[in-house]
C-alpha cells in the first residue's frame, strides 16, 4: 500500500511542478506550491503508516508542511490584492512595474 | 486489489482536477477546483486509516487555506485570458512523474541488507559505509532531476 500512497505523492508533487513550469498567472503559481506541499505531505503520511512511529516527529514535520502552506499563501494574497493596483491581468512577467 | 483500485481512481480524479485547474480562464473556479483536490487528499487520509490527519488535513487546506484563497481571489475578479500552457503541463507533468517514478522504484529494486541493522553497532557502522554511498549515488538523480526543471523552464520560456 505504501508504494501505491507513493506514486500518488509523487504524482501530486509532478502535477505542482509542472504548474509552475507552465503558469504564469500570481495565482496559479500559489496553487502549483500548494499542490507540490500536498503531494509532500501523502508521502510523509504514507511513510508515517509504513513506520508506525509515535514518536510526534513525523506529525510535527507535518505541522510545519500545513503552516509554511498557510503562511505562504496569507504572505501571496497580500501582494495579490497590492499587485491588483499596479499590474492588471497578474501576470508575473510584469513584476518588475511594482519596483518604486 | 480494493486498495489499488481506490489509489487509482484518487490518481485519476487528481489528474482530472489538475488539468481543469491549470486549463481555467477563471480564477476563483482554479481555487474551487483546488479546494477538491484538498478534499481528496483529506478522503485519501481516511482510506489509509490515519483519521487524525485526514480531519486536520480538512480543517488547514480546505476550510483555512482554500477559503481564504477563494476570498482573496474573489475580492479582485478578473476572467480575461488563459494562463497556462497546456500542452506544457501536460508533457512536463508526465515528464517529472516518469523521472520520479524511476527513481523511486530504483528505490524499491536496490535495497539494503537487513541483516545488517539487526546489531546495534552495526548501526553506527554502516552510517560511514552504506549510507554514503546511497547518498553519493542518490546525488546523481537528484541533480539530473534539477538540471531536467531547469531545462524545461528555459524551453517554456523560449515556446511564451
Amino acid at each position: 500500500m505504501i508504494e501505491y500512497a507513493l506514486y500518488v505523492g509523487l504524482a501530486l508533487f509532478s502535477i505542482g511542478i509542472a504548474g509552475i513550469i507552465s503558469s504564469r498567472h500570481f495565482i496559479l503559481l500559489v496553487v502549483s506550491g500548494e499542490i507540490s506541499l500536498l503531494g509532500g505531505i501523502v508521502t510523509l503520511v504514507s511513510f508515517l503508516q509504513f513506520a508506525s512511529t509515535n514518536d510526534g516527529s513525523a506529525f510535527s514535520a507535518l505541522l510545519s508542511i500545513w503552516s509554511i502552506a498557510a503562511l505562504e499563501v496569507i504572505v501571496v494574497v497580500l501582494v495579490y490584492e497590492f499587485m491588483r493596483k499596479k499590474v492588471p491581468d497578474f501576470d508575473i512577467s510584469k513584476l518588475s512595474k511594482l519596483k518604486g | 486489489m480494493i486498495e489499488l483500485a481506490v489509489f487509482a481512481v484518487v490518481s485519476v480524479l487528481y489528474a482530472v482536477l489538475a488539468y481543469y485547474l491549470f486549463n481555467s480562464f477563471d480564477m476563483f473556479k482554479a481555487s474551487i477546483t483546488f479546494a477538491l483536490m484538498a478534499l481528496l487528499s483529506s478522503a485519501l487520509f481516511a482510506a489509509m486509516d490515519q483519521d487524525v490527519i485526514a480531519i486536520l488535513q480538512l480543517l488547514v487546506f480546505v476550510g483555512g487555506i482554500s477559503v481564504y484563497l477563494m476570498v482573496g481571489v474573489a475580492s479582485n475578479y478578473s476572467a480575461a485570458k488563459r494562463h497556462s500552457n497546456a500542452k506544457m503541463f501536460v508533457v512536463s507533468a508526465v515528464l517529472l512523474f516518469a523521472v520520479f517514478s524511476a527513481l523511486l522504484y530504483t528505490s524499491f529494486t536496490v535495497q539494503s541488507n537487513p541483516m545488517q541493522f539487526q546489531i546495534a553497532n552495526d548501526i553506527q557502522a554502516s552510517f560511514g559505509t552504506a549510507y554514503l554511498q546511497d547518498g553519493l549515488v542518490l546525488l546523481v538523480p537528484f541533480c539530473a532531476t534539477l538540471m531536467v526543471i531547469a531545462a524545461m523552464k528555459r524551453v517554456a520560456e523560449m515556446i511564451s
